[in-house]
């Protein structure tokens, strides 16, 4: 059986796509699963969190997925994805389980959205040659309604023998609920040519503050998301996977080290990303029922392909 | 376990991308210069001179040429000037929004002011454009844009079909000129033209409900899948009549049921006189 493949998207920025994509990474890792993290973002949020020197904080040299995807417009004979995409994925940094590859993005790939090649399926041919090697692989899209990379990116989350799937992060909160209604469009638009069966994989509740003025509101917008009706695609109710990943609040009291110092205005969460760990490795109970809830998301991703 | 990807590495010839950051402007085009205040969001680079981003598209469209092979696939010079050409008509699609956004900024930040007393003067003075024209253009591109990002997989949203559109996003807003596009553009089967969607249009609700204009597009496009082979958009004068009629009467009866009709005594006169008409049709068919 193929990879579990995972695309997280939304067109709404900060709705926890990076965070979701490397919390599910920290998690299968652990279990020692064999996951591939896709940073198709030019920001490269995943990638600099995964401890990966990408071109601009490390290594100048190293091959990103900008690469695979670049064709020079004076090649007459483009290299075939399939043979180059093994030089554009590399371990994870020291802190991540020894399990865990990243197919970088950097800054440049925010190139690609003007090419005029098509470079959309370029991703997805690469795949064919190294999916074998993976039991998941994630795909971190940017919070665009549309797009080269993130065409690129859902056109290879369906794999080639179909059943990848969307997950779309959801704030309770109006942003998070329409990136969901755009998410939904633009996987009914992929399934039109691209990727004609691409999934929903789910609609997970992402950031939920345990705040407790907060709750009404939240419970209000948590009504609504059960409420809605994809007309294609069914009630919305029924894409909602798992329990909310709880708002992990900060771990640092007090400045007690230096990158605590830095940070401490930010949340666990922030720590994590800033400190280039896995979620897996934080401290306190808040971050550990985090984890436990992206273990659930997962087990019930992977049961659902196992009965497939 | 396997090695993860180590086989082969470095073989595969594969290079650094040689380009440059994606933020620097393009080398022929001029630094934006540091403008007054926080005004303006300007987000793209400053085009030098009028005509030029057109100067550098026609300089790129090669000359035309006989063909150079009868094989099936194109040569790589072939694929290219396929590629410089479409980009030269992509160009011309999309530049109908770009000059109505190039109007409104114009107008609203009154940048005609050095030469010239008003908006309306400067535009037949400088362009020959009258004012329905350029505020045509003006409430165009903003419905343009929109629907340019609801079609994201590369649906072609032209003019036209901007224009169709345009009576429901002055009645009823923009939100629900998308709304209209988009239950059409995603319906199965079914191609997006100027012509379809007039008839689209045509049946939207007076009442604006999003809930159930979705589901009389819907109705709309399924009923006239069925007749000929699943194509909609080549109706017949009569389809499209008996359409525009069945709409207007459903509006109506919605209306009245929600007690927001007229005269009693208009009414029941309105309905003998259509019983009548209906009933004149019938007959024709005898
Ligand atoms: N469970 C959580 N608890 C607290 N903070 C969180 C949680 N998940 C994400 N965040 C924080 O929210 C912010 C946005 O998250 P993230 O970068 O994952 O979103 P994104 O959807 O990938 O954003 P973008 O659209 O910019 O790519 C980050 O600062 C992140 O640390
Ligand atoms: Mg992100």
């Amino acid at each position: 059986m193929g990879a579990l493949r995972l695309a997280e998207y939304s067109e709404k920025g900060g709705v926890g796509k990076t965070s979701v994509t490397n919390g599910l990474a920290a998690v299968a890792g652990d279990r020692g699963m064999r996951v591939l993290v896709i940073d198709l973002d030019s920001r490269a949020t995943a990638s600099k969190e995964l401890g990966v020197p990408i071109p601009e904080i490390g290594d100048p040299e190293i091959f990103t997925l900008n690469d695979l995807l670049y064709v020079n417009p004076g090649d007459d004979d483009p290299l075939d994805p399939t043979d180059a995409i093994a030089d554009t994925i590399h371990p994870a940094g020291e802190s991540w389980p020894s399990t865990v590859r990243v197919l970088p993005g950097e800054r440049k790939l925010a190139n690609r959205e003007a090419d005029s090649g098509p470079i959309e399926m370029r991703l997805r041919q690469g795949l064919r040659a190294v999916a074998g090697e993976f039991d998941v692989i994630l795909f971190d899209l940017p919070p665009r309604p549309s797009g080269k990379l993130v065409t690129a990116g859902l056109a290879a989350a369906e794999g080639e023998d179909g059943g990848g799937g969307v997950l779309i992060p959801a704030t309770l909160t109006t942003d998070g609920l329409d990136g969901v209604t755009q998410a939904l469009r633009t996987v009914k638009q992929m399934r039109q040519g691209y990727s004609p069966t691409l999934s929903v994989a789910g609609i997970v509740r992402s950031i939920v503050p345990r705040d407790r003025e907060l709750r009404a509101i939240h419970r209000e917008f948590d009504r609504q998301l059960f409420e809605r009706v994809d007309p294609k695609l069914g009630p919305w109710g029924e894409m909602v996977l798992g329990e909310p990943l709880p708002a992990v609040a900060s771990s640092s009291g007090e400045a007690d080290a230096d990158v605590r110092y830095l940070v401490r205005q930010y949340a666990i969460r922030e720590e994590a990303r800033f400190a280039q760990v896995p979620i897996t490795s934080a401290p306190g109970r808040e971050a550990k029922r985090l984890v436990a809830t992206y273990g659930e998301i997962l087990d019930l991703l992977l049961k659902r392909k196992e009965n497939r | 376990m396997s090695s993860l990807i180590k086989q082969g590495r470095g073989r595969s010839g594969l290079s650094k991308a040689p380009e440059g950051d994606p933020a620097a402007p393009p080398p022929e085009i001029a630094l934006p210069e540091p403008r007054p205040g926080e005004a303006s969001p300007g987000a793209g680079g400053v085009l030098a001179a009028p005509g030029e981003a057109v100067e550098r598209l026609r300089e790129a469209v090669p000359r035309p040429y006989e063909p150079v092979s009868d094989g099936d696939l194109l040569g790589a010079q072939e694929r290219r000037d396929l590629t410089t050409c479409e980009a030269a008509l992509e160009h011309l699609r999309l530049a109908f929004w770009v000059a109505g956004r190039a109007l409104q900024v114009i107008r609203d930040a009154r940048l005609y002011r050095e030469a010239h007393a008003t908006f309306e003067d400067y535009c037949l003075d400088r362009w020959s454009m009258s004012r329905p024209q350029a505020y045509r253009l003006i409430s165009e591109w903003s419905l343009a844009e929109r629907l340019l990002a609801v079609s994201p997989m590369g649906d072609k949203v032209s003019e036209r079909h901007v224009r169709e559109l345009l009576p429901v996003a002055t009645v009823h807003g923009d939100d629900a000129a998308e709304l209209v596009y988009a239950t059409v553009a995603q319906a199965d089967g079914v191609r997006v033209t100027a012509e379809l969607l007039r008839d689209v249009v045509a049946i939207v609700p007076t009442q604006w409900d999003p809930a159930a204009a979705v589901l009389i597009i819907r109705e709309f496009l399924d009923r006239d899948g069925q007749g000929d082979g699943g194509s909609v958009g080549r109706r017949s004068p009569f389809q499209t009549q008996t359409t525009r009629v069945r709409t207007g009467l459903a509006d109506l009866a919605t209306r009245l049921r929600k007690g927001k009709g007229g005269d009693p005594e208009q009414v029941r006169a309105f309905v003998a006189d259509a019983r009548r008409l209906l009933d004149q049709i019938e007959q024709s068919m005898s």
